[in-house]
């Protein structure tokens, strides 16, 4: 499912989209929360930055996992660093900066790919347990 | 959501309406025009076997009036004076539905109903094929055309009822009560955005100063999520009532929500947490030395 988000009203929508999706799957209340956390990390860093743009979730699986894959996608102006944006408490935005870095270790996988050209395109992978 | 809108030219742009268009209709008008009074007496006749007909038209004067727009709707229509006048008519129309609440469903049955009588008419003259492909073609785009204005703002009517549901909701939203001399309670449920971060610090700090409150309890048991962002807001309210010299004690946190805080790695090291109201209020009564105790 892709959501726009172009304001908290989005957020808001697309955190509980996602928290539906997650249960939809057989994820447990801790995991739903997780999914939802990460959704509306993403998207409120989408409204901060980049003003407007994607989140997307979708099931993935392997042979021994089954997961959720969040994705957001924006033009905005890019992340400059990823290496500081991953640290805590680093914030250019003036707010807590544990976004990313929260994400990171909510998540079981975490890929960023950022440039003032293609924009920003974030991928979250989160397993079940 | 926004809606982007377009004008009387943009709309013909986006359909190709022609010129060549506007004088095919033209060309059928005499003789659909005739037809009109015919085809809303057929589709009404239809209309009186669904469940929407005994709520909305069942009043003889409402029905005769909506049966007179009807004809007007269509005269408009085959004069294809494509103008911003004529999308206003179409918007409204649209809003109508909305503001009442007939299904779209209804409207789209209609809008089908009348141009399949309009193509029945069509086939049935005497006119080279040519034309009459011509015309067909003219009475499609435009009639794609009035349902796009007529379902856009019936959408955008939507939206706006549901933006001052949502409005009403967040105005009953901080319910900043006295619990007890000095101890306000606010519970709070649902979301918290920007906004209603602001109003629960306006309203809080306010109650405050007013009661010279010394223990705030906020009580977020029925927030569902908690992000960075969230605990943000929750982190410079209770710095702010601290500055007034009030305690702000937060209860409610979730096992899961609880969980989520840490390993997001907020730090909540100054701010004082229960897990129920239960507990939180034992804490304020403890500090306003008052114990409640069984009779």
């Amino acid at each position: 499912m892709t959501i726009r988000i172009k304001s908290e009203n989005d957020i808001h929508y697309a955190s509980h989209e996602a928290m539906n999706f997650a249960k939809d799957i057989g994820m447990n209340t801790l995991e739903t929360t997780k999914v939802s956390i990460i959704i509306s990390e993403l998207a409120y860093n989408i409204i901060k930055y980049a003003e407007s743009g994607f989140v997307r979730f979708s099931k993935v699986s392997t042979h021994k996992n089954e997961g959720i894959l969040i994705e957001a996608i924006d033009n905005g102006p890019s992340i400059k660093d990823i290496e500081k944006a991953l640290k805590d408490n680093y914030s250019t935005g003036g707010s807590l900066g544990l976004g990313l870095p929260g994400i990171k270790r909510i998540s079981d996988l975490l890929e960023i790919n950022s440039t003032p050209e293609t924009g920003t395109h974030i991928k979250v992978t989160y397993w079940k347990k | 959501m926004e809606v982007i809108s377009r004008n009387a030219t943009q709309l013909c742009d986006l359909y190709g309406i022609t010129k060549e268009d506007i004088d095919a209709i033209h060309e059928f008008k005499p003789v659909a025009i005739n037809e009109v009074p015919k085809m809303v007496e057929s589709w009404y006749k239809w209309l009186k076997t669904t469940a929407e007909f005994q709520e909305y038209f069942a009043d003889p004067a409402t029905l005769h009036r909506v049966q007179r727009m009807q004809l007007s709707f269509w005269e408009e229509f085959f004069d294809a004076n494509i103008d911003d006048q004529y999308v206003a008519t179409r918007k409204s129309v649209g809003e109508v539905h909305a503001r009442i609440g007939l299904s779209q469903e209804i409207y789209l049955a209609g809008v089908d109903h009348f141009l399949s009588l309009f193509i029945e008419v069509l086939l049935i003259q005497d006119w080279s094929r040519e034309k009459i492909d011509k015309i067909r073609r003219a009475l499609n785009k435009i009639v794609h055309m009035d349902m796009t204005i007529i379902v856009q703002s019936y959408e955008h009517i939507v939206n706006q009822k549901i933006t001052a549901q949502s409005k009403t909701l967040m105005a009953m939203s901080t319910p900043v009560t006295q619990l007890w001399d000095g101890l306000l309670l606010l519970p709070v449920v649902g979301l918290i955005d920007s906004r209603r971060a602001q109003d629960i610090m306006d309203n809080t700090l306010n109650y405050i100063s007013q009661h010279h409150a010394q223990s705030f309890i906020l009580d977020i048991s029925g927030v569902a999520v908690v992000d960075t962002a969230v605990a943000n807001h929750l982190i410079k309210i209770t710095k702010a009532t601290k500055l007034m010299g009030c305690e702000c004690i937060i209860s409610g946190l979730s096992p899961a929500v609880a969980q989520t805080i840490v390993e997001l790695g907020i730090d909540v090291g100054t701010i004082r947490t229960t897990a129920n109201l239960k507990a939180a209020i034992e804490i304020a009564f403890e500090k306003l030395n008052m114990k409640i105790v069984k009779k």
